[in-house]
């Protein structure tokens, strides 16, 4: 007798249970903790609170930990949370130009205002394993390097190299904060065609290997104008938060965040309204995400395609290929739906494959009876009568 | 069979109550928000509103959208009622109903007719659908013409300016090259004379259950951020040409399990021989009619071996 | 804070989901007089609304939406700003809802929004207060929600609404939609419903 499957509440329960074990892995070794993680994987918290927009990275590691480290499901547990939480106020725009710089290159320039600061970087690094770390009685209290030269005054305003260039008009303008209201891709549907602000919101929260890929792309030439790129500037450091209760009716700071920002220019042809220039594109992360924010501020350029009347001829020009396909808790959830039951739409699909089968077994038969019928036609015709043939 | 019947009666709901987040876990401003394009959706039948979707604590793909749909309707008042291809206890189906178990502590079911909000995913109940339910579909591609036109852009000048003529053209080359439209599940309908809409993906065999339904049907699109519905008592057209008219699958065979004729079938593969045999898709109307005493081959100690599958036919629904 | 502003709902998260349930069955079978089992919402509705326009507020309004009023009663104003958060517009084509306190002397309801072809839902709904859904001149309705027709009476609403909201049938799938509340329920006029005006045979 068939008995039809049950069970799937205790199978679910007896997953998460497995799961949690998983988690843990070998009792003998000491549980990392929260702290560790936010301190020492805090490249890996950095992306997990970008793509899960969300600055905290208390969240952030704990999402790490509960996700074994995978950063999908960390940012995932991030945008979750996200959700529920009620929005106080708006902030204003972040000034990047008032930054505690902990790192500043400009690929363009040798020397700028301001000076060139390495910071914590891989860059220059060798990559050979550093197998001291592996000893765990090794102390690797390393202390951050002084400096003895003259440093800017750190809450002064850092000038940003473009606008040096900008003054000349060799660089367009970065755009006025029109009246144009900033959209909000967490509050409002995506609509298409989409303005640089729902484009850049995107960006920053889209996968950082989807927009690696696609800035990737177009230095490989599948794009339709631009020169060359240029790192304008790229700049790590903090900032201040600042918003205006309306109880108060005068700004206040509630804190400061890390970001990193990157510009790139590129050579723009021109147009009939525009002369030739440089041409920006801009990224943004939280923390120490340079990798996608110079990734970002090249598929930013390449987006603009529209504004600035370039024929679109590329992927990372297409802004609704990139736009909608960018979100990996978005693109994660959709490929690993494949893991539910389909059944039913299996059950269709089978009963078409059997009907199409069959029906191409009648075609086949009919088209090889007909085949066979002419062959015996020529074999009569070749052992017939020349009259017929002629007649033929 | 006590078991079975403790199983689908009406539970008051035991599991403990989440806490820290709001009754049905959006927050008040989400429900309004979904709640205000819902209301659009029903009253411009068949077209998909956009709605500002949010991240659920499932992913994208697998019932966000319904379950979105079903936290801005729920009330204490109701009686849910989870499934998932037909049946209530599949994984997923167990998770969405523990989610609202857990986050509004409304009682829960397994009979369609005890049920006042039913969210499915792939299937309308056997059981005919009334006033008093609301029936949630789980959607993952709301376009039905997404497979001709991949453009959002393009796609929705074709919706607002009633031009379907890629879908015909699409139905009619089927029809040209296998002598029918190849399409099994989430076959498209024309909803009151106007939009096309996709069904969500339920067999084509679902699809009469839609037209002058009493129920209001709502269906949720999550990460691709649509809303749409019908209202009761409308017309629902599926597809066809009047040479070649729409029709659902029919099976030779009868559910192993109850004996049913009329539902929809899934085929198990018994053993390692390949032996088959048919069941109910929709677990709850199978254990309806158990209980009403109806059989069939399997359900006899000494029953018939697996029946073994033979060519489904196509006749034209009546 | 200079007067006292009305409470809201007391129980706001369970409130307007019962609310929310009347309009959405009222607006999925128009026609239909809806209306909750229990009406103790909230204690004392602002004037000139009475507890079912207010529920209705409460229940849709929000900082997303702009509203346009009929009314330019500084209270109810006040009470909508301080419960909802709602900003309030006199642009008729840009209003979400429109809250009609009168319905007995409409506004021309041509300049309320009917969404683009492209977007549709993106129409103006409108909140008109009636006198009665169930007295009154007795209507027809049919079209989607409805099995064959709905009849019922109402009264308080200017006669001018049946020819507009014919042309605003006409112009399916754009056109705005109809939500009546009167102290003895709600009911729906979506674009789709066509309405009959019937002779009074009294």
């Amino acid at each position: 007798m068939y008995v039809a499957v049950k069970g799937g509440e205790k199978a679910i329960a007896n997953a998460h249970q497995y799961l949690a074990a998983e988690r843990r892995g070998d009792t003998a070794l000491p549980e990392l903790t929260v702290s560790q993680i936010k301190e020492q994987m805090r490249l890996a918290v950095d992306r997990v609170m970008t793509e899960g927009s969300l600055y905290d990275p208390e969240l952030a590691a704990l999402a790490l930990k509960q996700a074994r480290g995978d950063s999908i499901e960390a940012i995932f547990l991030l945008r979750a949370y996200r959700t529920t939480l009620p929005r106080f106020y708006t902030s204003a725009p972040i000034n990047t130009s008032v930054m505690q710089i902990t790192r500043r290159i400009s690929a363009a320039f040798k020397d700028m205002p301001g000076g060139q600061m390495l910071g914590p970087t891989f860059d220059y690094t060798h990559r050979l394993l550093d197998f001291s770390l592996a000893d765990e009685n090794t102390k690797n209290n390393v202390t951050p390097p002084t400096c003895n030269e003259d440093v800017p005054a750190t809450c002064d305003e850092t000038p940003r190299i473009l606008d040096f260039l900008q003054n000349d008009e060799l660089v367009e303008g970065v755009g006025s904060a029109e009246s144009h209201q900033v959209g909000d891709i967490t509050r409002e549907p995506l609509e298409l065609p989409a303005g640089r602000d729902i484009r850049l919101q995107k960006l920053t929260r889209a996968d950082e290997g989807f927009v690696l890929a696609m800035g990737y792309s177009t230095q490989r030439g599948f794009k339709n104008s631009g020169g060359h790129p240029f790192a304008g500037e790229i700049r790590t450091g903090d900032v201040s938060i600042e918003v205006t209760p309306e109880e108060l009716g005068f700004p206040v700071t509630i804190g400061s965040i890390t970001v990193t920002e990157s510009e790139i220019v590129s050579i723009y042809d021109g147009s009939e309204e525009t002369p030739p220039q440089f041409s920006r594109g801009y990224g943004i992360t939280f923390g120490s995400g340079e990798r996608k924010a110079i990734s970002m501020a090249l598929v930013d350029r390449a987006l603009r395609c529209r504004e600035l009347q370039e024929d679109i001829i590329a992927p990372a020009q297409d802004e609704e290929f990139v736009l909608m396909h960018s979100d990996n808790i978005e693109a994660t959830g959709f490929v690993e739906h494949l893991k539910l039951p389909h059944h039913v739409d299996f059950q269709s699909e089978l009963d078409i494959l059997r009907r199409l089968r069959s029906n191409w077994a009648k075609c086949k038969a009919k088209r090889e009876e007909i085949e066979r019928n002419t062959q015996k036609e020529q074999k009569i015709r070749q052992s017939g009568t020349p009259e017929i043939k002629g007649a033929a | 069979m006590n078991h079975t019947i403790n199983t689908t009666q009406k539970t008051a709901n035991a599991t403990p109550l989440e806490t820290g987040y709001n009754f049905a876990f959006l927050d008040e401003q989400t429900k309004r928000m979904v709640r205000r394009a819902t209301l659009k959706a029903v009253a411009i039948p068949g077209y998909q509103v956009p709605f500002a979707s949010r991240e659920m604590p499932m992913p994208y793909g697998w019932g966000t959208g319904g379950i979105q749909l079903t936290a801005s309707i729920i009330g204490q008042q109701d009686t849910l009622k989870v499934t998932d291809q037909g049946a209530d206890d599949t994984t997923n189906a167990v998770s969405i109903r523990s989610f609202f178990q857990r986050t509004t502590g409304v009682a829960t079911t397994e009979e369609t007719n005890k049920a006042t909000l039913i969210q499915t995913r792939h299937r309308i109940p056997e059981q005919p659908l009334t006033e008093d339910h609301i029936l949630v579909y789980q959607v993952p591609i709301p376009e039905p013409l997404r497979w001709m036109e991949p453009r959002e852009t393009e796609t929705r000048k074709m919706h607002a300016h009633e031009e379907y003529g890629v879908m015909h053209v699409k139905l009619y080359e089927d029809i040209a090259h296998h002598g029918h439209i190849a399409t099994s599940f989430d076959y498209p309908v024309q909803i009151a004379g106007r939009y096309i809409m996709s069904p969500s993906p339920i067999p084509k065999f679902d699809n009469p259950k839609m037209d002058n339904c009493p129920a209001l049907q709502i269906f949720g699109a999550g990460r691709e951020q649509r809303i749409y519905a019908i209202p009761p008592y409308t017309n629902v057209h599926s597809l066809d040409f009047e040479d070649h008219p729409f029709s659902v699958q029919t099976w030779d065979e009868v559910c192993g399990l109850c004996g049913a004729e009329d539902s929809y079938l899934d085929e198990i593969i018994l053993d390692n021989e390949g032996n088959r045999m048919f069941v109910c898709s929709d677990s709850n109307y199978c254990q309806q009619r158990l209980k009403a005493g109806h059989a069939g081959a399997m359900t006899a100690p000494q029953g018939q071996p697996a029946a073994t599958r033979t060519e489904s036919n196509e006749e034209n629904n009546a | 804070m200079t007067q006292q502003i009305l409470s809201g709902f007391n129980s706001p998260v369970h409130d307007s989901q019962q609310w929310y349930r009347i309009v959405l069955d009222a607006m999925s079978r128009p026609g239909n007089v809806c209306f909750p089992i229990s009406t103790e919402a909230f204690s004392q509705a602002p004037s000139p609304c009475s507890k079912t326009a207010a529920s209705i507020a409460l229940t849709l309004f929000d900082n997303d939406t702009s509203i346009w009023l009929q009314t330019s009663d500084e209270k109810l104003t006040h009470w909508l700003q301080f419960h909802c958060g709602c900003p309030i517009t006199t642009d008729k084509n840009a209003a979400t809802f429109a809250l009609i306190t009168d319905g007995n002397s409409l506004p021309d309801l041509t300049q309320f929004s009917i969404g683009s072809s492209e977007f549709p839902d993106r129409s103006t709904t409108l909140v008109i207060q009636v006198e009665s859904v169930t007295h009154g001149e007795p209507v027809e309705f049919s079209g989607s929600g409805i099995a064959t027709t709905n009849k019922l009476n109402i009264s308080g609403l200017d006669s001018s609404f049946w020819e507009t909201q014919k042309n605003n049938r006409s112009l399916f799938p754009q056109g705005f939609d109809t939500i009546l509340a009167a102290p003895d329920g709600v009911v729906c006029i979506p674009r789709t419903t066509t309405i009959r005006r019937q002779t009074p045979c009294m």
